[in-house]
C-alpha cells in the first residue's frame, strides 16, 4: 500500500517537473480516471505548485491581502490598499486587453529576460519582421507567440517571422546562437539560417551559426565559411541545408556550411582558387587567406585545372569531411566538455589539417610552392615597411580611436600599392593579369550579398 | 459594484486555485500561462453569463478545462497529456477541495521562512527563475537526480507545513 502511495506521489511529482515519460503519463492517467484520490492528491500537489510559482514570481498582488486586511483606523493605509486595487485592477485590465490583443493576432512575442533591442531601442515585445539584436553579456528569452521558448546568446542578431505554410512559428537566426524549447502544444518552430533551416516540434536544441574565420577562434582560423551547428538535447528535429536534409535525434549534433566549397562537382574549376590558407600563404607565421588583405593573390601560381581537381578533392576528403566540421563545432556546442574530449576533438582537426597540408605540398610545384614563400617573405616585408611609416598615426589612435576607420583605410590602400609593386618585380605579365582577374572577381563576389564574413561583421 | 470590479476581485480570489487547476495538466510553465491568460480573457468576455450563486472557481475551472480540451482536438501534433475523463477527475477533485483549507501565501510565507537559505534558493531557482532542474544541478554543483529529490521533499514539506499552518489559525 505504501509503495503504491509513493509511486502516485512519484508520478504526481515528475509530471509537476515535466520530467514523466509517456509511459508514467499514461500510468498517471489511469490512475487519475480509475480513483478519485489520485486525483485530490494531484490537485493539492498542483497547489502547492501554483503557489510556489505565485510567492516567487510575485505574479499576485491580491490574491491573499484578505489574510492580512489594513488596519481599519489608518485612513492613509485604507486609501493606499484603494490605491493598490485600483492600480491591480487597471493593470489587469491592460493586460487583459494586451491579452486579447495577443491572443487575436497572435505576432507579439515577449522578451522575459535580457535586453533586446529594435532599431537600437529596448523592447518587452517583439513584433514580426522586425530585426532584434540582444545586447549585454547576457542571453535574452522571449516567449513566442507560438509557445516556444527562445534562448538568444548575447550579440545574436535575428527576426521573428510569422508562421510558414506548415503553420509553424518560424524565427531567422542572421548572427549567433539560439537555444530553443518547443514544448508540448506549442506550435512547431522552424529556425532559418543562411546555412539551412531547422524545424521541429516538442524538443530542445541549440543553434549556432557564426562566420569561420576569426582571432580568438582558433580552431577555425584555418578556414572562411558560414558554419550552422545543430545540437538536439531533447526530440527530434529535421534539418535541411542546401547540401542535405537529415533528422537528427536527442544526444546528436552536426554541422553543416553555408557555403562549403565541397563537392568538386559544383566547382567551376575555370574561376575556383583554393583559400589562400589551404595553399600555404601566411601571416604571422599562421596559415592564412592573404588573399583578404591581397585580392587576387591566390591566383599568382597559376594553378592548372588538374591541380586544381586534386586541391578540391583534397579539402573535400579531410578538413572538409563531415566529422570533422563537427570536430571544429566541437568546443561552441558543448561548453561543458571535457578537456580530454575537446582535446580529441583538437586531434582529429589537426590530423585532417596536417593530412590537407601533405597534399597540398605534394600537388604543387616547386617552383609554385617557392614562388609562395617568396609571397609571404614580401608580403610581410610590406607590411612592417608600412606599419613602420604609419606609427605615428597608429600611436595616435591609441589616445584618440576616433580615426580609427580612416587610418586602418589608409594602411590598407598603402600595403596593397606596395605590394603591387613587389609583385610586378615576382611575377610574369601572365601571371600579373591573373592576379588582377581574380582581384576583380573577389571584389565583385565580396560585394554579392549572400554571405557573411569575419570582414562583413562589425 | 461595478460589473469589471466584481470580475477582477473574483478572478484575484481565485487566481491561484486557476493557475493550480492549469498547472495539474499542463507541466510546461509557458503552456501554463497562455492557457492561463486566454481563460482569462474568455472569463472576462463570458462574465455576464456567469451565475453569482455558483462557485465562480467552479466556472473558471470549467472554461479553463473546456480550452484544455479545445487545443487537445486543435492540436494533435503536440497531444495534451491527460484524457478529458482524467481532466474531468481533476475539475471534481478540485470542487471536493473547495471546502478545504486552501493555501495561501501566508501560509506559504511563514512555511518558506523556516527552511534552510540552500532550500529557499532551490525554490527560488526553480518558481521565480523558472529555471530547468538541469540548470539549478549545475549552478549549485548537484547531480539533476538530486535537484529532484531535493524538489519533491520540499514540496512535501510545505505541503505538511501549510495544512498545519491553517489548521492552527483556524483552531486558534
Amino acid at each position: 500500500m505504501m509503495a503504491m502511495e509513493r509511486r502516485i506521489q512519484q508520478l504526481i511529482d515528475k509530471h509537476l517537473d515535466g520530467c514523466a515519460s509517456q509511459a508514467e503519463l499514461a500510468e498517471l492517467d489511469r490512475l487519475l480516471v480509475d480513483r478519485p484520490a489520485v486525483a485530490d492528491a494531484l490537485w493539492k500537489a498542483a497547489q502547492v505548485d501554483a503557489i510556489l510559482a505565485i510567492y516567487w514570481q510575485g505574479k499576485s498582488v491580491a490574491a491573499d491581502w484578505r489574510v492580512r486586511p489594513w488596519p481599519a483606523d489608518l485612513p492613509t493605509r485604507r486609501t493606499m490598499r484603494r490605491l493598490l486595487f485600483a492600480g491591480c485592477a487597471a493593470a489587469l485590465l491592460v493586460a487583459a486587453v494586451v491579452g486579447l490583443l495577443h491572443w487575436r493576432h497572435q505576432d507579439a512575442h515577449r522578451v522575459t529576460a535580457g535586453i533586446v533591442e529594435v532599431a537600437g531601442v529596448p523592447v518587452s515585445f517583439v513584433a514580426d519582421n522586425r530585426p532584434l539584436r540582444v545586447v549585454g553579456d547576457q542571453a535574452a528569452v522571449i516567449r513566442l507567440a507560438g509557445g516556444s521558448r527562445a534562448e538568444l546568446g548575447p550579440s545574436t542578431l535575428a527576426v521573428v517571422r510569422g508562421r510558414n505554410e506548415a503553420g509553424a512559428q518560424v524565427i531567422e537566426l542572421l548572427e549567433g546562437s539560439g537555444r530553443f524549447f518547443v514544448p508540448r502544444m506549442a506550435r512547431p518552430l522552424c529556425v532559418h539560417t543562411a546555412a539551412g533551416s531547422v524545424t521541429a516540434a516538442t524538443t530542445d536544441f541549440q543553434v549556432n551559426l557564426w562566420p569561420t574565420e576569426g582571432k580568438g577562434d582558433e580552431e577555425m582560423q584555418f578556414r572562411s565559411i558560414l558554419v550552422l551547428a545543430v545540437a538536439v538535447f531533447a526530440g527530434m528535429v529535421e534539418v535541411s541545408s542546401p547540401d542535405e536534409h537529415c533528422v537528427l535525434m536527442a544526444g546528436a549534433q552536426a554541422v553543416f556550411g553555408a557555403e562549403t566549397p565541397t563537392g568538386g562537382k559544383s566547382r567551376d574549376l575555370a574561376t575556383w582558387l583554393p583559400p589562400g590558407d589551404v595553399l600555404g600563404f601566411m601571416q604571422k607565421g599562421a596559415p592564412y587567406a592573404l588573399e583578404r588583405v591581397f585580392p587576387g593573390l591566390n591566383a599568382a601560381i597559376a594553378l592548372s585545372d588538374e591541380q586544381k581537381q586534386k586541391l578540391a578533392a583534397a579539402i573535400d576528403e579531410t578538413i572538409d569531411r563531415r566529422e570533422v566540421r563537427a570536430a571544429m563545432a566541437f568546443g561552441k556546442l558543448n561548453p561543458k566538455a571535457t578537456e580530454e574530449e575537446k582535446q580529441k576533438a583538437r586531434r582529429l582537426v589537426e590530423q585532417a589539417r596536417a593530412e590537407l597540408q601533405k597534399r597540398v605540398a605534394e600537388i604543387l610545384t616547386p617552383q609554385q610552392k617557392a614562388l609562395i614563400e617568396k609571397i609571404n617573405a614580401a608580403a610581410g616585408e610590406v607590411q612592417s615597411e608600412v606599419r613602420k611609416a604609419m606609427q605615428d598615426q597608429f600611436q595616435a589612435l591609441k589616445t584618440d580611436p576616433t580615426n580609427k576607420d580612416k587610418v586602418q583605410q589608409e594602411y590598407q590602400q598603402r600595403v596593397r600599392a606596395a605590394m603591387e609593386s613587389r609583385l610586378m618585380k615576382l611575377l610574369d605579365a601572365d601571371a600579373q593579369a591573373a592576379v588582377k582577374k581574380a582581384a576583380a572577381a573577389q571584389a565583385a563576389d565580396e560585394k554579392a550579398p549572400k554571405r557573411k564574413t569575419k570582414g562583413d561583421k562589425k | 459594484m461595478h460589473h469589471q470590479d466584481h470580475f477582477l476581485r473574483l478572478l484575484l480570489r481565485h487566481e491561484a486555485e486557476l493557475r493550480a487547476f492549469i498547472g495539474s495538466i499542463v507541466h510546461d510553465p509557458h503552456a501554463r500561462e497562455d492557457v492561463f491568460q486566454e481563460t482569462a480573457v474568455i472569463l472576462w468576455r463570458e462574465f455576464s453569463r456567469y451565475d453569482c450563486s455558483k462557485s465562480f472557481g467552479a466556472w473558471a475551472r470549467g472554461i479553463a478545462a473546456r480550452k484544455l480540451l479545445e487545443q487537445r482536438n486543435h492540436q494533435r501534433r503536440t497531444p495534451l497529456l491527460f484524457s478529458p475523463e482524467a481532466i474531468q477527475m481533476l475539475a471534481e477533485a478540485a470542487e471536493r477541495a473547495s471546502s478545504e483549507h486552501q493555501p495561501t501565501l501566508e501560509a506559504l510565507e511563514h512555511c518558506v521562512g523556516r527552511l534552510p537559505d540552500r532550500s529557499r534558493q532551490l525554490l527560488a531557482m526553480r518558481y521565480g527563475q523558472s529555471q530547468a532542474p538541469e540548470t539549478i544541478a549545475e549552478q549549485l554543483g548537484m547531480t539533476i537526480a538530486a535537484v529532484y529529490q531535493a524538489l519533491w521533499r520540499l514540496r512535501a514539506a510545505l505541503r505538511q507545513c501549510m495544512e498545519r499552518y491553517l489548521a492552527g489559525q483556524s483552531t486558534g
